[in-house]
């Protein structure tokens, strides 16, 4: 997995690529909790590039909202392919984290 | 963790060569990962012990993948039902594993064979 970073404005967009399971998972909770620990007001991660996502995955996007709203800020998914947004939808994680087909309308949901 | 890749690798190959598609392929990855993950996690704890995978297509059709391992005595299909209708704060984390195989199988099998568990996950084109 790659993970990407970059800002629009004041909202974090980190972009990731690749795979997203029990193996890469532990990266990319690291590079997020080292961001949440001085969170901007917004955080977009960007899943055009991911091509699939299991339970560990999940955890660590569970893990940021939960911070995220701790903290008052905004959080939500952008672009998710069709396994991504497969997995998304059967853990009922649509009830949790909102999730946007197109970075304009993520980083609008964000600021 | 080490090895898990390869064996997802080795499963992909199999519903590939059996003709699924990308999406059904996505479906099988993660069953198998989940069921693969649960066996390092549960039925050895985190530590090292041998996993054995196998696939075939029968001719029901069907593909038949079979995980074996000789770890703790550990059933999958006995696992609680996380709350998937929840929403952000009462949400918990875990037990998403396990929801996946049984959302994403079409049959699902467990025994303890001697000192193995022995999981069969089947998947109809």
């Amino acid at each position: 997995m790659n993970i990407a970073m970059t800002s629009e404005g004041n909202v974090a967009v980190f972009a990731l690529s690749g795979q997203l399971d029990a193996v890469t998972a532990p990266e990319l909770e690291a590079r997020l909790g080292t961001w949440l620990r001085n969170p901007g007001p917004g955080l977009v991660l960007d899943l055009e590039a991911l091509e699939y996502i299991s339970s560990a995955g999940l955890r660590v996007l569970l893990m940021t909202a939960k911070k995220m709203k701790a903290a008052n800020g905004r959080f939500c998914l952008a672009r998710l392919g069709i396994r991504v947004k497969d997995a998304y939808l059967i853990s009922g994680f649509d009830h949790i984290i909102k999730a946007f087909d197109t970075m304009e309308e993520a980083l609008a949901a964000s600021r | 963790m080490e090895g898990l890749h390869e064996l997802l690798e080795f499963v992909d190959a199999g519903a590939r060569a059996s003709g699924f598609s990308e999406q059904a392929r996505g479906r099988i990855r993660l069953a198998s990962e989940e069921a693969l993950v649960n066996v390092i996690l549960h039925a050895y704890h985190g530590a090292e012990g041998p996993v054995e995978v196998g696939w075939e297509m029968t001719g029901e059709p069907a593909l038949e993948i079979v995980i074996r391992d000789q770890g703790a005595d550990f059933d999958p299909l006995k696992a609680e039902k996380p709350d998937t209708k929840a929403g952000l704060e009462e949400r918990k984390v875990g037990g998403l594993g396990i929801f996946f195989i049984r959302e994403v199988t079409n049959r699902i099998h467990y025994r303890r064979e001697s000192r193995e568990n022995v999981l069969t996950l089947v998947f109809f084109p």
